[in-house]
């Protein structure tokens, strides 16, 4: 559609101008002045300003739905930090209780220990103390006998027996805990204990008719089940 | 377009000045920066999110309407301003679709906080929002049977023209600015032609 313009390239600048806003006071005086006079210019003007006016409106209107789309992107990625963060958070607070269960699973598993030594067989056995003649002027030793308590604690079969002094003094013995628990089978051990206090303080084990200098026991109590 | 930093406008008088000068990024500032407020009133005032959508834009149309003009003097709060022509606006609507509930905007604002203009400038009209929707499909109907050429300008002349218009004069290939307003000016007048003819038919 090529259309002869009603008005000349100058107008179409003013025109341009009064709609932008851009003219000094006296052009825009100016203009006024022209529109009362002149109903045709006037009309004209009028119209493309309306239409100026609606197509700025749509175009306001597209930029405000990107507005609204950049503000949903904004507040769906605030939204996603803090479900990032509570993720996190949940995470830490789940190791946190993983940590504790298995502490507590630790000391589940070390009272279960606990639990399996006590199924240790506590005796009490006859021990002879060997130490110098107490008496004033003479040379000697004397015994002195003596009941001790002692566990008795199942050891691999092929270990020596051994002691380990606790509270309760603790012997290694290479039999099972039901044979120890077994008070028979314990009585065929013959078992005794000598502490010579002439001999550097050396327990000695009298085991099935042997005597045994006693050595300290160095396994960790858990392996031996 | 990111929220710019509150720092860029700080001082609101910076900001207004960047209105002025058509800077996009304080367009979209102003816009993210207000809308939570004003959806909130219209939600706690019997209105759907959807009513709040509209309303929001519409309040937004009229309040850059308003601050770009040359003699617009902010006496408040920008936001004061925005909050108030948005309850006017609402309160017009609401009386408008008979709603009998009452409405207690309680505005965050004091009322001489308030430009004295605003009350003035909002004259609403019931039938308003009939004529804007008319003229909306004719501007359509007028845009699709416009030339590409004419159309793309009219586009990118509206939609980008603000402080990119040496981009544009490169882009349409005129000598200047004068020159590339010309070209607007006659690729409008083409589609004020189709748009006359329309109403006439």
């Amino acid at each position: 559609m090529e259309n002869t313009p009603l008005f000349p390239e100058e107008d179409e600048l003013l025109i341009e101008q009064y709609l932008a806003g851009e003219l000094t006071a006296q052009q825009y005086k100016k203009m006024q002045e022209r529109m009362a006079t002149d109903t045709e210019f006037a009309q004209y003007v009028r119209q493309h300003e309306a239409l100026d006016r609606a197509l700025k409106r749509q175009a306001q209107l597209k930029r405000f739905k990107q507005y609204d789309q950049e503000l949903q992107q904004q507040n769906s990625a605030k939204r996603w930090k803090i479900v990032r963060y509570a993720a996190a958070a949940t995470v830490a607070i789940g190791l946190g209780l993983v940590a504790y269960w298995q502490w507590h699973q630790k000391d589940t598993y070390s009272q279960l220990s606990q639990a399996k030594q006590a199924a240790k067989q506590l005796i009490i056995i006859e021990e002879q103390i060997i130490q110098p003649e107490s008496r004033m002027g003479f040379a000697g030793t004397e015994t002195v006998p003596n009941q001790i308590p002692v566990w008795l604690i199942a050891a691999p079969k092929d270990t020596s027996p051994a002691y380990f002094f606790g509270d309760t003094l603790q012997l290694f013995l290479p039999y099972s805990i039901e044979q120890l628990q077994d008070s028979a089978f314990v009585n065929t051990l013959q078992l005794s204990l000598i502490y010579d206090r002439t001999q550097n303080d050396t327990y000695f084990l009298n085991f099935k008719g042997k005597r045994y200098p006693l050595v300290r026991y160095n396994e960790t109590p858990k392996k031996l089940e | 377009m990111k929220i710019l930093s509150l720092g860029k406008y700080a001082d609101e008088q910076r900001l207004l000045q960047a209105l002025r000068q058509k800077d996009l990024q304080a367009e979209a500032y102003l816009y993210k920066q207000n809308k939570a407020m004003v959806i909130k009133m219209v939600l706690e005032n019997n209105g759907t999110r959807a009513e709040a959508e509209d309303l929001y834009q519409e309040t937004m149309l009229i309040a850059h309407d308003k601050i770009t003009r040359p003699d617009f003097e902010l006496t408040s709060k920008l936001s004061t301003f925005i909050y108030k022509i948005a309850q006017n606006q609402w309160k017009k609507q609401l009386r408008h679709k008979h709603y009998q509930t009452h409405v207690s905007i309680d505005s965050p604002v004091e009322e001489e906080d308030m430009p004295k203009k605003v009350p003035e400038a909002l004259q609403y009209q019931p039938e308003e929002e009939e004529m804007l929707e008319e003229q909306f499909e004719l501007l359509q109907s007028g845009l699709a049977q416009l030339s590409e050429p004419c159309k793309e300008m009219l586009m990118a002349w509206y939609e980008h023209k603000h402080g990119q218009v040496d981009e544009l004069i490169k882009r349409f290939n005129k000598k200047d600015s004068n020159a590339l307003k010309k070209a607007v000016h006659r690729c409008r007048e083409k589609l004020r032609q189709i748009i006359n003819l329309k109403t006439q038919q």
